[in-house]
């Protein structure tokens, strides 16, 4: 009784039924992607959304000069949060210059090679950061490999002080997210058919010019994308730079911890944290605009 | 005239263990329009990435004109190309891809360059899309522009691969007599790669067969019609049927040949299509076009005659293709062309007459497979 009767209703209400009913076999109706969506957007909502505007209540909760104007008075904030620009647009240049090559070896290279690099691609990414970060305290601090080396080959005769400075800051998050700009380029590079390079040479132009004018701007969506992820990982990465940072060189991230764990100015912290959110959401926007001015794109592949 | 003379000696071309070239020779006139046909992996793309410089023969020399370009680097070959896939550069325009080989070779000012491009877009009769991007135009269009570029910078020889392959049938026609037409006007030599034997004939001053990597005949495409050298030739160009048959002697240079169901007939023996001389008692394959099978009312009081059974029968506008299988050889099913029209239709069961005459007729040894 209870089927019929609910099948009645379903009767009364076509534009309910209809919700539920899919245009072709290959596509969920509207209401079905729904509900299949919204696990994930609750738990969106619920762990981010809300603890992300309860930050932001929490910066201004002792009103806007307190936390906003002490941060735009004292410049030491200022300088920490070019700082950290410059360290992640370095990170993510020199990531870009070392990562191309690297991707497009691994996209034109025989099976094996290509198998070889690839693997000296990821096996670093499965390894935690922590690991890698420590592995360039070891190879960096004063009595490190490097500096035993430099000083055994007579290039100095003290050891030279290079753990604990932005330089291996830079190097050591370069490092890290080095994989993030290659696998982009890489995947652009791969399913870029070998018929626009022959084409190149075919019309006149050299190995060099075919690169420049052909392969690169070719590739510059998987770039972008590389940069993208690089730049706002960079902006806020914290375990590299707690560890082999030192004091001089002060980041954001590290500069928030040390607002929460050490001086427990929540409302501090959370207004450093919201600044540095509207600064990655900024780059993000940014890229995003240079990347849709690229136009003819979308039939590369 | 722009064109400039090809010549290919004893290209071969290995891979590992496989061979996708072997021994093969051709000379190809200045502005000649010639065609490579053959099934797929019969090597005609591999020779065409060689004269293009994509990849080196293993031995043998490519010349064109007076130059050996045979390891010369593609970009120093001066020849163009349409690819299978036009290959346009999809982050520049229309006018910017046609100026791409012109910018690479900068003999020209930016006036002239322009107009060059202007005139190019004029002749492929794309004035309006100069300043589009390929993906904003049909494939016709990308075709056109496909082979503006490839003309525009005047190279003395130009490879097509399949440059109709992805188009409709109606849209592969027009553009088969368009590229023709910017041919003759443009006077470039022209090496055209395809599998379809049809878009050959129309086109081509001569056709190359080739087969498992060698040449099988070049020859123009009414001689290639009328005298293919060998059975694989016979049947890949145009349609051909096989009638088998054994030499039961000769006569004044004449084949005696029975054919199935005890009919005697006298084949022509011509040069060239085969090696002369089969012992009597040979088994023969008559090869036999639809246009030259004549079919007849059955007497069966006529005990010489080929007998038949009509399969099927079917009306194609200018004609009607009767499918008869052969009575006393059930596995060989003929392919009869008739004018439409003129006769009563044939259904299927009808027993017919066959008529051969053997001097529209092919002879080829036995033993040679047919072709897939």
């Amino acid at each position: 009784m209870r089927t019929s009767s609910s099948l009645t209703s379903m009767k009364a209400l076509p534009g309910f039924a209809s919700l539920f009913k899919p245009r072709s076999a290959r596509v969920f109706s509207p209401a079905a992607s729904w509900l299949l969506v919204m696990p994930l957007l609750a738990v969106f909502a619920i762990g981010f959304l809300y603890p992300l505007a309860k930050l932001v209540d929490l910066s201004f909760s002792e009103g806007i000069t307190a936390t906003y104007g002490r941060l735009l008075d004292d410049p030491l904030y200022a300088d920490v949060l070019l700082t950290t620009a410059a360290v992640a647009l370095s990170v993510t240049m020199a990531a870009i210059l070392l990562g191309y090559p690297v991707a497009y070896a691994m996209a034109r290279a025989r099976k094996r090679t290509a198998f070889i690099v690839a693997a000296c691609v990821f096996v670093p990414l499965w390894t935690s950061v922590l690991i890698r970060s420590y592995a360039w305290i070891v190879l960096l601090q004063r009595n490190g490999i490097v500096n035993t080396l430099l000083i055994a080959t007579g290039l100095t005769d003290q050891p030279i002080k290079m753990l604990y400075t932005q330089g291996a800051v830079t190097l050591a998050m370069t490092h890290v997210l080095l994989p993030f700009v290659i696998l982009p380029i890489f995947s652009v590079l791969r399913t870029l058919p070998d018929d626009y390079i022959r084409a190149a040479r075919n019309l006149g132009a050299g190995p060099a010019r075919a690169f420049f004018l052909v392969t690169l701007p070719l590739s510059l969506p998987g770039v972008f994308a590389g940069a993208t992820i690089c730049f706002v990982l960079a902006l806020g990465f914290y375990i590299t730079p707690a560890l082999v940072g030192g004091p001089g060189s002060m980041l954001m991230p590290t500069l928030i911890g040390q607002q929460t764990t050490v001086l427990v100015d929540w409302p501090f912290a959370a207004a450093l944290s919201t600044v540095l959110l509207i600064m990655t959401l900024l780059v993000v926007i940014l890229f995003r605009k240079t990347l849709s001015v690229q136009k003819g794109f979308g039939s590369v592949h | 005239m722009i064109g400039q003379k090809l010549i290919l000696s004893s290209i071969e071309k290995r891979y590992g263990e496989a061979w996708a070239v072997r021994e093969f020779n051709l000379q190809v006139a200045p502005s000649e329009f010639i065609s490579i046909v053959g099934p797929s992996g019969s090597g005609k793309t591999s020779l065409l990435t060689m004269i293009a410089g994509f990849e080196m023969p293993s031995a043998g020399t490519i010349r064109i004109g007076e130059r050996d370009v045979t390891t010369l680097a593609p970009n120093k070959r001066d020849i163009g190309m349409v690819f299978q896939k036009y290959a346009l550069f999809p982050h520049l325009t229309v006018r910017q891809n046609i100026a791409f080989p012109l910018k690479m070779r900068s003999r020209l000012t930016r006036r002239a360059l322009e107009t060059r491009v202007e005139e190019m877009l004029l002749l492929v009769q794309l004035e309006d899309y100069g300043g589009r991007y390929p993906n904003e135009l049909s494939g016709g269009q990308q075709q056109r522009v496909a082979v503006a570029r490839a003309l525009v910078f005047d190279p003395p020889v130009i490879l097509m691969d399949e440059p109709l392959g992805a188009l409709d049938k109606k849209l592969r026609e027009d553009m088969q007599f368009e590229i023709k037409r910017i041919q003759e006007r443009h006077g470039a030599t022209v090496i055209y790669v395809t599998h379809d034997q049809e878009e050959a004939l129309t086109m081509s001053d001569r056709i190359a067969v080739m087969h498992q990597g060698r040449l099988q005949q070049v020859d123009t495409p009414e001689q290639l019609y009328r005298q293919p050298i060998s059975a694989f030739v016979a049947d890949f160009i145009g349609t051909m049927n096989f009638v088998p048959a054994m030499k039961i002697a000769e006569r004044a240079g004449k084949d005696v040949v029975r054919l199935p169901g005890d009919t005697v007939i006298e084949v022509d023996r011509r040069s060239g299509t085969r090696s002369p001389g089969e012992p009597v008692g040979a088994v023969l394959r008559l090869a036999v076009r639809p246009e030259h099978i004549a079919l007849g009312h059955w007497d069966k009081n006529n005990s010489s005659t080929l007998a038949g059974v009509v399969e099927t029968s079917i009306f194609v506008g200018s004609a009607q293709i009767v499918l008869v299988r052969l009575k006393d050889r059930a596995d060989v099913v003929l392919r009869v062309q008739r004018p439409a029209g003129e006769i009563a239709r044939l259904t299927r069961g009808d027993l017919v007459e066959v008529k051969l005459d053997g001097a529209t007729m092919l002879a080829f040894t036995g033993e040679e497979r047919r072709a897939a």
